[in-house]
Protein backbone atom coordinates (compact mmCIF):
# COMPACT_ATOMS: atom_id res chain seq x y z
CA UNK A 1 0.00 0.00 0.00
CA UNK A 2 1.30 3.21 -0.89
CA UNK A 3 2.24 5.84 1.78
CA UNK A 4 -0.75 7.84 0.52
CA UNK A 5 -3.05 5.63 0.76
CA UNK A 6 -1.45 4.60 4.24
CA UNK A 7 -2.03 8.07 5.66
CA UNK A 8 -5.58 8.33 4.09
CA UNK A 9 -6.46 5.12 6.21
CA UNK A 10 -5.13 5.95 9.02
CA UNK A 11 -6.05 9.86 9.50
CA UNK A 12 -9.73 8.19 8.53
CA UNK A 13 -9.49 5.54 11.10
CA UNK A 14 -8.15 7.57 14.52
CA UNK A 15 -10.41 10.48 13.36
CA UNK A 16 -13.33 8.82 13.73
CA UNK A 17 -12.47 7.68 16.75
CA UNK A 18 -11.64 11.14 17.97
CA UNK A 19 -15.04 12.46 16.51
CA UNK A 20 -16.70 9.45 18.08
CA UNK A 21 -14.81 10.31 21.41
CA UNK A 22 -15.71 14.11 21.16
CA UNK A 23 -19.36 13.59 20.43
CA UNK A 24 -20.18 10.64 22.98
CA UNK A 25 -18.19 12.17 25.97
CA UNK A 26 -20.11 15.15 26.73
CA UNK A 27 -23.77 12.65 26.52
CA UNK A 28 -22.15 10.77 30.00
CA UNK A 29 -22.38 12.44 33.37
CA UNK A 30 -24.64 13.12 36.16
CA UNK A 31 -27.68 14.17 34.63
CA UNK A 32 -28.58 11.83 31.36
CA UNK A 33 -28.41 13.86 28.17
CA UNK A 34 -30.73 12.55 24.92
CA UNK A 35 -28.76 12.43 21.66
CA UNK A 36 -31.26 13.02 19.26
CA UNK A 37 -32.85 16.27 21.49
CA UNK A 38 -29.34 17.55 22.04
CA UNK A 39 -29.61 17.95 18.10
CA UNK A 40 -32.97 18.80 17.65
CA UNK A 41 -33.29 21.36 15.59
CA UNK A 42 -36.65 22.19 15.77
CA UNK A 43 -36.33 23.14 19.22
CA UNK A 44 -35.29 26.60 20.18
CA UNK A 45 -31.61 26.22 22.19
CA UNK A 46 -33.47 28.30 24.97
CA UNK A 47 -35.97 25.78 25.40
CA UNK A 48 -33.41 23.20 24.96
CA UNK A 49 -31.91 21.36 28.41
CA UNK A 50 -30.80 18.54 26.42
CA UNK A 51 -29.30 21.10 24.43
CA UNK A 52 -27.88 23.46 26.90
CA UNK A 53 -25.97 20.96 28.92
CA UNK A 54 -23.87 19.49 26.15
CA UNK A 55 -22.51 22.42 24.49
CA UNK A 56 -22.60 24.57 27.28
CA UNK A 57 -21.58 22.53 30.43
CA UNK A 58 -20.18 19.55 29.32
CA UNK A 59 -18.58 20.35 25.20
CA UNK A 60 -16.15 22.59 26.60
CA UNK A 61 -14.69 20.48 28.94
CA UNK A 62 -14.60 17.83 26.45
CA UNK A 63 -12.71 19.93 23.74
CA UNK A 64 -10.41 21.06 26.10
CA UNK A 65 -9.59 16.89 26.92
CA UNK A 66 -9.25 16.57 23.05
CA UNK A 67 -6.63 19.65 22.52
CA UNK A 68 -4.61 18.34 25.80
CA UNK A 69 -4.44 15.11 24.84
CA UNK A 70 -3.73 15.95 21.17
CA UNK A 71 -0.58 18.13 22.20
CA UNK A 72 0.38 15.78 24.67
CA UNK A 73 0.61 13.00 22.25
CA UNK A 74 1.76 14.97 19.34
CA UNK A 75 4.84 16.54 21.97
CA UNK A 76 5.70 13.33 22.67
CA UNK A 77 6.30 11.80 19.52
CA UNK A 78 8.50 15.13 18.39
CA UNK A 79 10.09 14.76 21.86
CA UNK A 80 11.00 11.31 20.88
CA UNK A 81 12.28 12.06 17.81
CA UNK A 82 14.02 14.82 18.89
CA UNK A 83 15.95 13.00 21.81
CA UNK A 84 16.09 9.81 19.57
CA UNK A 85 14.75 7.92 22.60
CA UNK A 86 11.14 6.53 22.68
CA UNK A 87 11.06 6.44 26.24
CA UNK A 88 11.45 10.56 26.29
CA UNK A 89 7.80 12.53 27.43
CA UNK A 90 6.69 16.21 26.70
CA UNK A 91 7.75 16.68 30.66
CA UNK A 92 11.41 15.21 29.84
CA UNK A 93 12.98 18.89 29.20
CA UNK A 94 11.42 20.48 32.47
CA UNK A 95 8.53 22.34 30.46
CA UNK A 96 5.79 21.43 32.70
CA UNK A 97 7.90 21.90 35.70
CA UNK A 98 8.39 25.26 34.51
CA UNK A 99 4.52 25.66 34.13
CA UNK A 100 4.11 24.08 37.57
CA UNK A 101 6.44 26.62 39.37
CA UNK A 102 4.40 29.38 37.52
CA UNK A 103 1.24 28.17 38.36
CA UNK A 104 1.96 27.55 42.00
CA UNK A 105 3.28 31.17 42.54
CA UNK A 106 0.20 32.37 40.68
CA UNK A 107 -1.89 30.48 43.28
CA UNK A 108 -0.07 31.24 46.20
CA UNK A 109 0.48 34.79 45.73
CA UNK A 110 -2.92 35.28 44.65
CA UNK A 111 -1.76 36.81 41.63
CA UNK A 112 -4.48 38.84 39.51
CA UNK A 113 -3.05 38.82 36.04
CA UNK A 114 -5.46 38.35 33.75
CA UNK A 115 -4.41 38.23 29.68
CA UNK A 116 -7.63 37.54 27.52
CA UNK A 117 -10.29 36.45 29.76
CA UNK A 118 -7.92 34.04 31.00
CA UNK A 119 -7.54 34.06 35.24
CA UNK A 120 -4.16 34.36 36.32
CA UNK A 121 -2.96 30.41 36.88
CA UNK A 122 -2.97 29.73 33.44
CA UNK A 123 -1.54 32.31 32.37
CA UNK A 124 1.51 32.28 34.96
CA UNK A 125 1.54 28.14 33.87
CA UNK A 126 2.18 29.28 30.46
CA UNK A 127 4.72 31.98 31.20
CA UNK A 128 6.48 29.29 33.14
CA UNK A 129 6.94 27.00 30.61
CA UNK A 130 8.52 30.01 28.77
CA UNK A 131 10.44 30.33 31.13
CA UNK A 132 12.01 26.95 31.49
CA UNK A 133 12.40 26.25 27.76
CA UNK A 134 14.51 29.25 27.18
CA UNK A 135 16.37 28.61 30.08
CA UNK A 136 17.35 24.73 28.73
CA UNK A 137 17.79 26.20 25.68
CA UNK A 138 20.08 28.34 26.62
CA UNK A 139 22.00 25.55 28.61
CA UNK A 140 21.83 23.22 25.90
CA UNK A 141 23.22 25.94 23.13
CA UNK A 142 25.88 27.64 25.69
CA UNK A 143 28.57 24.84 24.94
CA UNK A 144 28.12 23.76 21.18
CA UNK A 145 27.33 25.39 17.92
CA UNK A 146 24.48 23.53 17.11
CA UNK A 147 21.64 21.66 19.56
CA UNK A 148 23.22 18.98 21.43
CA UNK A 149 21.05 16.50 22.15
CA UNK A 150 22.71 14.94 25.47
CA UNK A 151 23.35 19.01 27.18
CA UNK A 152 19.46 19.16 26.10
CA UNK A 153 18.62 15.94 28.09
CA UNK A 154 21.12 16.48 30.64
CA UNK A 155 20.24 20.18 31.19
CA UNK A 156 16.03 19.13 30.62
CA UNK A 157 16.54 17.01 33.85
CA UNK A 158 18.42 19.19 36.14
CA UNK A 159 15.83 22.24 35.60
CA UNK A 160 12.97 19.68 35.91
CA UNK A 161 14.79 18.83 39.60
CA UNK A 162 15.56 22.72 40.12
CA UNK A 163 11.88 23.70 39.12
CA UNK A 164 10.61 20.73 41.64
CA UNK A 165 12.43 22.25 44.36
CA UNK A 166 11.34 25.66 43.56
CA UNK A 167 7.47 24.20 43.43
CA UNK A 168 7.95 22.81 47.25
CA UNK A 169 9.33 25.93 48.40
CA UNK A 170 7.07 28.13 47.71
CA UNK A 171 4.20 25.67 48.69
CA UNK A 172 5.71 26.03 51.90
CA UNK A 173 4.62 29.37 52.60
CA UNK A 174 0.89 28.41 51.01
CA UNK A 175 -1.99 28.35 53.12
CA UNK A 176 -3.68 24.81 53.74
CA UNK A 177 -6.81 25.81 51.37
CA UNK A 178 -4.24 26.97 48.91
CA UNK A 179 -1.77 23.92 49.36
CA UNK A 180 -4.84 21.91 48.50
CA UNK A 181 -5.67 23.82 44.98
CA UNK A 182 -1.67 23.81 44.42
CA UNK A 183 -1.87 20.06 44.61
CA UNK A 184 -5.43 19.52 42.91
CA UNK A 185 -3.34 21.14 39.75
CA UNK A 186 -0.15 19.52 40.04
CA UNK A 187 -2.51 16.42 39.28
CA UNK A 188 -4.17 17.28 35.96
CA UNK A 189 -7.43 18.04 36.00
CA UNK A 190 -9.33 19.13 33.03
CA UNK A 191 -11.78 21.41 35.14
CA UNK A 192 -12.63 23.59 31.74
CA UNK A 193 -16.05 25.28 31.96
CA UNK A 194 -16.11 27.58 28.61
CA UNK A 195 -14.57 27.93 25.81
CA UNK A 196 -12.16 31.19 26.84
CA UNK A 197 -9.49 29.04 27.53
CA UNK A 198 -9.59 26.99 24.40
CA UNK A 199 -9.81 29.82 22.46
CA UNK A 200 -6.57 31.66 24.11
CA UNK A 201 -4.68 28.49 23.35
CA UNK A 202 -5.93 28.67 19.77
CA UNK A 203 -2.98 29.86 18.03
CA UNK A 204 -0.18 28.26 20.12
CA UNK A 205 -2.25 24.60 18.93
CA UNK A 206 -1.97 26.15 15.61
CA UNK A 207 1.73 27.07 15.13
CA UNK A 208 3.02 24.08 17.11
CA UNK A 209 1.06 21.66 15.10
CA UNK A 210 1.69 23.44 11.57
CA UNK A 211 5.39 23.13 12.42
CA UNK A 212 4.63 19.32 13.71
CA UNK A 213 3.66 18.83 9.87
CA UNK A 214 6.38 20.22 9.01
CA UNK A 215 8.69 17.72 11.20
CA UNK A 216 7.61 14.63 10.14
CA UNK A 217 10.11 14.13 7.43
CA UNK A 218 13.11 15.45 9.35
CA UNK A 219 12.25 13.44 12.29
CA UNK A 220 12.27 10.32 10.37
CA UNK A 221 15.41 11.08 8.95
CA UNK A 222 17.08 12.54 12.73
CA UNK A 223 16.66 8.42 13.93
CA UNK A 224 19.13 7.91 11.51
CA UNK A 225 21.50 10.16 14.01
CA UNK A 226 21.86 13.77 12.82
CA UNK A 227 25.33 13.21 11.09
CA UNK A 228 23.31 10.84 8.40
CA UNK A 229 20.91 13.29 8.33
CA UNK A 230 22.69 16.06 7.43
CA UNK A 231 24.16 13.86 4.41
CA UNK A 232 20.93 13.35 3.65
CA UNK A 233 20.19 17.18 3.10
CA UNK A 234 18.14 17.76 6.69
CA UNK A 235 19.43 21.07 8.28
CA UNK A 236 19.53 19.30 11.56
CA UNK A 237 20.19 22.07 13.62
CA UNK A 238 17.34 24.06 12.39
CA UNK A 239 15.37 20.91 12.56
CA UNK A 240 16.09 20.27 16.09
CA UNK A 241 15.56 23.98 16.34
CA UNK A 242 11.67 23.70 15.17
CA UNK A 243 11.14 20.58 16.79
CA UNK A 244 12.44 21.51 20.45
CA UNK A 245 10.33 24.64 20.48
CA UNK A 246 7.16 23.64 18.58
CA UNK A 247 6.72 20.41 20.97
CA UNK A 248 7.79 22.76 23.85
CA UNK A 249 4.82 25.23 22.98
CA UNK A 250 2.39 22.78 22.54
CA UNK A 251 3.26 21.23 26.06
CA UNK A 252 3.22 24.76 27.37
CA UNK A 253 -0.38 24.87 26.11
CA UNK A 254 -1.70 22.09 27.11
CA UNK A 255 -0.85 22.54 30.51
CA UNK A 256 -1.49 25.72 31.09
CA UNK A 257 -5.09 23.90 29.95
CA UNK A 258 -5.12 21.02 31.44
CA UNK A 259 -1.97 20.72 34.33
CA UNK A 260 0.88 18.42 33.83
CA UNK A 261 -1.74 15.32 32.64
CA UNK A 262 1.20 12.70 32.98
CA UNK A 263 1.68 9.50 30.52
CA UNK A 264 -0.54 10.60 27.78
CA UNK A 265 2.60 11.75 25.56
CA UNK A 266 3.96 8.43 26.03
CA UNK A 267 1.47 5.58 26.09
CA UNK A 268 -0.38 7.17 22.80
CA UNK A 269 2.73 7.30 20.85
CA UNK A 270 3.91 3.74 21.41
CA UNK A 271 0.26 2.40 20.65
CA UNK A 272 0.23 4.04 17.75
CA UNK A 273 3.72 3.07 16.45
CA UNK A 274 3.04 -0.65 17.38
CA UNK A 275 -0.36 0.01 15.30
CA UNK A 276 1.16 2.34 11.80
CA UNK A 277 4.59 1.79 12.21
CA UNK A 278 6.98 4.14 12.99
CA UNK A 279 6.60 6.91 9.92
CA UNK A 280 6.34 10.01 11.41
CA UNK A 281 4.11 11.32 8.73
CA UNK A 282 1.47 8.99 9.95
CA UNK A 283 2.84 8.63 13.23
CA UNK A 284 2.28 12.92 14.42
CA UNK A 285 -1.92 12.64 12.92
CA UNK A 286 -2.55 9.55 13.98
CA UNK A 287 -0.98 10.10 17.63
CA UNK A 288 -2.54 13.63 17.70
CA UNK A 289 -6.07 12.41 17.18
CA UNK A 290 -5.62 9.26 19.21
CA UNK A 291 -4.30 11.42 21.83
CA UNK A 292 -7.40 13.30 21.80
CA UNK A 293 -9.91 10.27 21.80
CA UNK A 294 -7.81 8.70 24.62
CA UNK A 295 -8.16 11.78 27.42
CA UNK A 296 -11.65 12.07 26.21
CA UNK A 297 -12.19 8.58 27.38
CA UNK A 298 -9.91 9.01 30.38
CA UNK A 299 -11.46 12.00 31.45
CA UNK A 300 -15.00 10.33 30.86
CA UNK A 301 -14.14 7.43 33.26
CA UNK A 302 -12.69 9.84 35.89
CA UNK A 303 -15.65 12.04 36.03
CA UNK A 304 -18.31 9.06 36.53
CA UNK A 305 -16.26 6.06 38.22
CA UNK A 306 -16.45 7.77 41.63
CA UNK A 307 -19.85 9.86 40.98
CA UNK A 308 -20.92 12.23 42.72
CA UNK A 309 -17.00 12.62 43.48
CA UNK A 310 -14.75 13.80 39.87
CA UNK A 311 -11.35 12.69 39.96
CA UNK A 312 -8.19 14.25 38.61
CA UNK A 313 -8.02 12.85 34.98
CA UNK A 314 -4.12 12.88 35.67
CA UNK A 315 -4.81 10.01 38.42
CA UNK A 316 -6.66 7.72 35.62
CA UNK A 317 -4.10 8.03 33.13
CA UNK A 318 -1.07 7.95 35.46
CA UNK A 319 -3.13 4.43 37.14
CA UNK A 320 -3.13 3.19 33.59
CA UNK A 321 0.60 4.64 32.45
CA UNK A 322 2.36 3.70 35.23
CA UNK A 323 1.61 -0.60 34.66
CA UNK A 324 1.57 0.00 30.40
CA UNK A 325 5.36 2.20 31.00
CA UNK A 326 6.86 -0.94 32.87
CA UNK A 327 5.37 -3.38 30.43
CA UNK A 328 7.05 -1.18 27.58
CA UNK A 329 10.11 -1.38 29.62
CA UNK A 330 10.57 -5.17 30.30
CA UNK A 331 9.20 -5.76 26.49
CA UNK A 332 12.30 -3.61 24.92
CA UNK A 333 13.87 -5.61 23.31
CA UNK B 1 36.07 16.39 -8.98
CA UNK B 2 36.24 16.54 -5.58
CA UNK B 3 39.69 18.80 -4.24
CA UNK B 4 40.57 19.64 -0.62
CA UNK B 5 42.68 22.72 -0.09
CA UNK B 6 44.87 23.05 2.51
CA UNK B 7 42.23 21.97 4.98
CA UNK B 8 42.95 22.76 8.41
CA UNK B 9 40.29 21.61 11.09
CA UNK B 10 39.32 21.44 15.00
CA UNK B 11 36.75 20.36 16.76
CA UNK B 12 38.56 22.48 19.98
CA UNK B 13 41.74 23.38 20.18
CA UNK B 14 44.40 21.16 18.41
CA UNK B 15 44.10 20.83 14.82
CA UNK B 16 43.03 17.25 13.71
CA UNK B 17 43.25 18.04 9.82
CA UNK B 18 46.91 20.21 9.54
CA UNK B 19 46.61 21.29 5.38
CA UNK B 20 45.66 18.04 3.77
CA UNK B 21 45.24 17.97 0.11
CA UNK B 22 43.46 15.87 -2.00
CA UNK B 23 42.17 15.59 -5.35
CA UNK B 24 39.37 12.65 -6.27
CA UNK B 25 38.58 12.40 -10.07
CA UNK B 26 35.41 11.50 -11.49
CA UNK B 27 34.81 8.00 -11.08
CA UNK B 28 38.01 6.88 -8.84
CA UNK B 29 37.99 4.66 -5.87
CA UNK B 30 40.24 6.50 -3.16
CA UNK B 31 41.01 5.40 -0.57
CA UNK B 32 41.79 7.52 3.09
CA UNK B 33 44.70 5.22 4.82
CA UNK B 34 45.74 5.80 8.52
CA UNK B 35 45.43 4.32 11.86
CA UNK B 36 43.00 5.02 14.40
CA UNK B 37 42.87 9.19 15.36
CA UNK B 38 44.21 9.74 12.89
CA UNK B 39 41.63 12.19 11.46
CA UNK B 40 40.39 10.00 8.71
CA UNK B 41 36.89 10.24 9.71
CA UNK B 42 36.77 14.00 10.22
CA UNK B 43 38.48 13.91 6.54
CA UNK B 44 35.35 12.22 5.27
CA UNK B 45 32.79 14.67 6.84
CA UNK B 46 35.25 17.88 5.56
CA UNK B 47 34.58 16.12 2.60
CA UNK B 48 31.14 15.62 3.04
CA UNK B 49 30.36 19.25 3.87
CA UNK B 50 28.85 18.28 6.91
CA UNK B 51 31.67 20.74 8.95
CA UNK B 52 33.84 23.45 7.90
CA UNK B 53 37.27 23.57 7.42
CA UNK B 54 38.73 26.46 9.42
CA UNK B 55 41.08 26.94 6.59
CA UNK B 56 41.67 25.58 3.24
CA UNK B 57 38.87 24.84 1.05
CA UNK B 58 36.63 21.69 -0.17
CA UNK B 59 35.47 22.44 -4.06
CA UNK B 60 33.04 20.26 -5.90
CA UNK B 61 34.07 20.15 -9.82
CA UNK B 62 35.39 23.86 -8.82
CA UNK B 63 32.79 25.14 -6.57
CA UNK B 64 33.11 25.33 -2.90
CA UNK B 65 31.03 22.92 -0.70
CA UNK B 66 29.35 26.24 1.17
CA UNK B 67 27.90 27.46 -2.04
CA UNK B 68 26.27 24.53 -2.39
CA UNK B 69 22.74 24.40 -0.42
CA UNK B 70 22.62 21.09 2.00
CA UNK B 71 19.84 19.30 -0.69
CA UNK B 72 21.90 20.34 -3.92
CA UNK B 73 24.49 18.68 -2.17
CA UNK B 74 23.01 15.98 -0.93
CA UNK B 75 21.84 14.99 -4.46
CA UNK B 76 25.17 14.79 -5.55
CA UNK B 77 26.80 13.05 -2.58
CA UNK B 78 26.32 10.19 -0.13
CA UNK B 79 27.74 9.08 2.54
CA UNK B 80 27.50 5.51 4.64
CA UNK B 81 28.51 5.80 8.27
CA UNK B 82 30.80 2.97 9.94
CA UNK B 83 27.67 2.23 11.93
CA UNK B 84 23.96 2.66 11.81
CA UNK B 85 21.67 2.81 14.73
CA UNK B 86 18.07 3.86 14.40
CA UNK B 87 16.07 5.40 17.13
CA UNK B 88 12.76 3.44 16.14
CA UNK B 89 11.99 0.12 13.88
CA UNK B 90 11.66 1.55 10.31
CA UNK B 91 12.38 -1.64 7.80
CA UNK B 92 14.75 -1.72 5.14
CA UNK B 93 12.83 -0.14 2.56
CA UNK B 94 12.03 2.75 4.58
CA UNK B 95 15.43 3.51 5.88
CA UNK B 96 16.63 3.15 1.73
CA UNK B 97 13.56 5.66 0.81
CA UNK B 98 15.27 8.26 3.25
CA UNK B 99 18.10 8.33 0.67
CA UNK B 100 15.40 9.99 -1.20
CA UNK B 101 14.88 13.08 1.20
CA UNK B 102 16.61 15.59 -0.82
CA UNK B 103 14.38 14.81 -3.95
CA UNK B 104 11.70 15.88 -2.56
CA UNK B 105 9.50 19.36 -1.17
CA UNK B 106 8.99 19.72 2.17
CA UNK B 107 5.64 17.86 2.06
CA UNK B 108 5.93 15.71 -0.81
CA UNK B 109 5.40 12.52 -0.37
CA UNK B 110 7.17 9.60 -2.46
CA UNK B 111 5.27 8.56 -5.62
CA UNK B 112 5.96 5.21 -8.02
CA UNK B 113 9.31 6.98 -9.42
CA UNK B 114 10.75 7.22 -6.20
CA UNK B 115 9.59 3.38 -5.36
CA UNK B 116 11.61 2.06 -8.14
CA UNK B 117 14.59 3.60 -7.54
CA UNK B 118 14.36 2.30 -3.96
CA UNK B 119 14.00 -1.35 -5.63
CA UNK B 120 16.67 -1.07 -7.83
CA UNK B 121 19.13 0.14 -5.38
CA UNK B 122 18.26 -2.64 -3.13
CA UNK B 123 18.48 -4.98 -6.21
CA UNK B 124 21.94 -3.89 -6.88
CA UNK B 125 23.09 -4.35 -3.22
CA UNK B 126 21.44 -7.95 -3.13
CA UNK B 127 19.08 -6.88 -0.78
CA UNK B 128 15.66 -7.22 -2.32
CA UNK B 129 14.68 -9.88 -0.26
CA UNK B 130 15.21 -8.29 3.01
CA UNK B 131 13.22 -5.23 1.65
CA UNK B 132 10.13 -6.03 4.49
CA UNK B 133 12.51 -7.13 7.16
CA UNK B 134 13.45 -4.89 10.20
CA UNK B 135 16.45 -3.06 9.78
CA UNK B 136 17.38 -3.48 13.90
CA UNK B 137 16.99 -7.17 12.63
CA UNK B 138 19.88 -7.42 10.36
CA UNK B 139 23.27 -8.40 10.55
CA UNK B 140 25.95 -5.93 10.37
CA UNK B 141 27.02 -6.83 6.76
CA UNK B 142 23.13 -6.71 5.45
CA UNK B 143 22.88 -3.55 7.66
CA UNK B 144 25.77 -2.39 5.81
CA UNK B 145 24.46 -3.40 2.57
CA UNK B 146 21.16 -1.76 2.96
CA UNK B 147 22.52 2.15 4.21
CA UNK B 148 24.36 1.65 0.62
CA UNK B 149 21.56 0.85 -1.38
CA UNK B 150 19.89 3.93 0.86
CA UNK B 151 22.67 5.93 -0.28
CA UNK B 152 22.33 4.71 -4.01
CA UNK B 153 18.76 5.89 -3.85
CA UNK B 154 20.33 9.12 -2.46
CA UNK B 155 22.87 9.80 -5.45
CA UNK B 156 22.74 7.24 -7.94
CA UNK B 157 25.85 8.47 -9.92
CA UNK B 158 27.53 10.94 -7.76
CA UNK B 159 30.14 10.32 -5.01
CA UNK B 160 29.46 8.04 -2.17
CA UNK B 161 31.81 8.61 0.85
CA UNK B 162 32.15 5.78 3.55
CA UNK B 163 33.50 5.72 6.80
CA UNK B 164 35.27 2.75 7.63
CA UNK B 165 32.78 0.39 5.88
CA UNK B 166 34.25 -2.88 7.19
CA UNK B 167 35.30 -1.57 10.53
CA UNK B 168 32.63 -3.04 12.80
CA UNK B 169 32.29 -6.27 10.45
CA UNK B 170 33.66 -10.05 10.43
CA UNK B 171 36.14 -10.86 7.86
CA UNK B 172 33.49 -12.83 5.16
CA UNK B 173 30.96 -9.54 5.54
CA UNK B 174 34.20 -6.84 4.79
CA UNK B 175 34.89 -9.01 1.99
CA UNK B 176 31.21 -9.22 0.97
CA UNK B 177 31.06 -5.29 0.90
CA UNK B 178 34.36 -4.73 -0.44
CA UNK B 179 33.45 -6.92 -3.47
CA UNK B 180 29.86 -4.78 -3.88
CA UNK B 181 31.60 -1.79 -3.92
CA UNK B 182 33.56 -2.97 -6.45
CA UNK B 183 30.89 -4.10 -8.53
CA UNK B 184 29.53 -0.48 -7.71
CA UNK B 185 32.35 1.18 -9.06
CA UNK B 186 32.43 -0.97 -12.27
CA UNK B 187 28.91 -1.27 -13.25
CA UNK B 188 27.77 2.26 -12.41
CA UNK B 189 30.66 4.48 -12.16
CA UNK B 190 30.14 5.94 -8.81
CA UNK B 191 33.00 7.61 -7.55
CA UNK B 192 34.07 6.19 -4.32
CA UNK B 193 36.25 8.00 -1.30
CA UNK B 194 36.75 5.46 2.09
CA UNK B 195 38.14 5.78 5.09
CA UNK B 196 39.50 3.07 6.57
CA UNK B 197 42.62 1.39 8.51
CA UNK B 198 42.19 -2.15 6.32
CA UNK B 199 45.35 -2.34 4.27
CA UNK B 200 43.94 -5.56 2.73
CA UNK B 201 40.48 -3.07 1.47
CA UNK B 202 43.00 -0.77 0.68
CA UNK B 203 45.06 -2.72 -1.25
CA UNK B 204 42.72 -4.87 -3.45
CA UNK B 205 39.84 -2.18 -3.89
CA UNK B 206 41.58 1.43 -3.88
CA UNK B 207 43.37 2.63 -7.05
CA UNK B 208 44.23 5.60 -5.40
CA UNK B 209 45.33 6.33 -1.87
CA UNK B 210 45.79 9.06 0.43
CA UNK B 211 48.38 8.06 3.56
CA UNK B 212 47.63 10.34 6.84
CA UNK B 213 48.80 10.63 10.24
CA UNK B 214 48.52 12.44 12.70
CA UNK B 215 46.26 15.16 10.35
CA UNK B 216 49.09 15.25 8.05
CA UNK B 217 49.63 13.70 4.35
CA UNK B 218 52.75 11.19 4.62
CA UNK B 219 51.89 9.54 1.48
CA UNK B 220 49.70 10.11 -2.30
CA UNK B 221 49.07 8.82 -5.42
CA UNK B 222 48.53 5.72 -7.15
CA UNK B 223 47.78 2.38 -4.93
CA UNK B 224 51.14 0.79 -6.26
CA UNK B 225 53.37 3.59 -5.89
CA UNK B 226 51.90 4.68 -2.01
CA UNK B 227 51.51 1.56 -0.53
CA UNK B 228 55.51 0.42 0.35
CA UNK B 229 56.74 -1.11 3.45
CA UNK B 230 58.40 2.52 3.76
CA UNK B 231 55.39 4.39 3.96
CA UNK B 232 53.32 1.52 5.95
CA UNK B 233 56.17 1.84 8.51
CA UNK B 234 55.76 5.37 8.48
CA UNK B 235 52.03 5.86 8.80
CA UNK B 236 51.54 2.11 11.19
CA UNK B 237 54.64 1.46 13.26
CA UNK B 238 54.59 -1.94 11.28
CA UNK B 239 56.70 -3.61 8.89
CA UNK B 240 55.27 -5.33 5.99
CA UNK B 241 56.02 -7.21 3.10
CA UNK B 242 53.49 -6.48 -0.03
CA UNK B 243 52.87 -9.73 -1.51
CA UNK B 244 51.58 -9.23 -5.98
CA UNK B 245 49.35 -12.18 -6.55
CA UNK B 246 48.76 -13.48 -10.13
CA UNK B 247 45.50 -11.61 -11.05
CA UNK B 248 47.39 -8.73 -9.74
CA UNK B 249 45.75 -7.69 -6.23
CA UNK B 250 48.28 -6.67 -3.40
CA UNK B 251 48.30 -8.08 -0.31
CA UNK B 252 49.85 -6.77 2.65
CA UNK B 253 51.17 -8.89 4.93
CA UNK B 254 52.48 -6.92 8.11
CA UNK B 255 54.44 -8.15 11.08
CA UNK B 256 55.81 -6.65 14.05
CA UNK B 257 59.02 -4.71 14.25
CA UNK B 258 61.90 -6.98 15.13
CA UNK B 259 62.97 -6.47 18.28
CA UNK B 260 60.66 -3.42 18.80
CA UNK B 261 57.04 -4.31 19.65
CA UNK B 262 54.78 -2.41 21.06
CA UNK B 263 53.84 -5.20 23.31
CA UNK B 264 56.75 -6.82 25.18
CA UNK B 265 56.46 -10.23 26.28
Amino acid sequence: MSLKARFAKTVVAFGAMAAAAIVLGPLVGPTTVDFRRVFDMSTPFADNPDAQIFFIARLPRTLAGATVGALFAAAGVVFQGLLRNPLATPFTLGVSTGAALGAVLAITFNWSIGIAGLSAVPVAAFAGSLMAVAIVYALAQARHRGLSTTVLLLAGVTMNAFFSAMVLFVQYFASFADTYRTLRWLMGDLDVSSYQPLLAALPTTVVALAAFAWLARPLNLLSLGPDSAESRGLDVTSAQRVAFFSASLATGAAVSIGGPIGFVGIIVPHLVRLLVGPDHRIVLPASALFGAAFLVACDVVARTIMAPVELPVGIITALIGGPFFLWLLISKR
Amino acid sequence: MLRATDVWFAYDRSPVLRGIELTVADGGIVGILGPNGSGKTTLLRVLAGTRRPQRGSVTLDGTPLQSFSRVELARRMAVVPQETHLAFDYTVTEVTMMGRYPHLGAFEIEGPSDAAIVEEALASTGTLHLKDRLFATLSGGEKQRVVIASALAQTSRGYLLLDEPTASLDISYQLEVAALLGRLHAERGVTIVISTHDLGLAGTLCDRLLMIRAGEVVADGDTDRVLTPVNLRAVFDVDTEIIRRPDGRRVVVPFPPEGGSHIQS
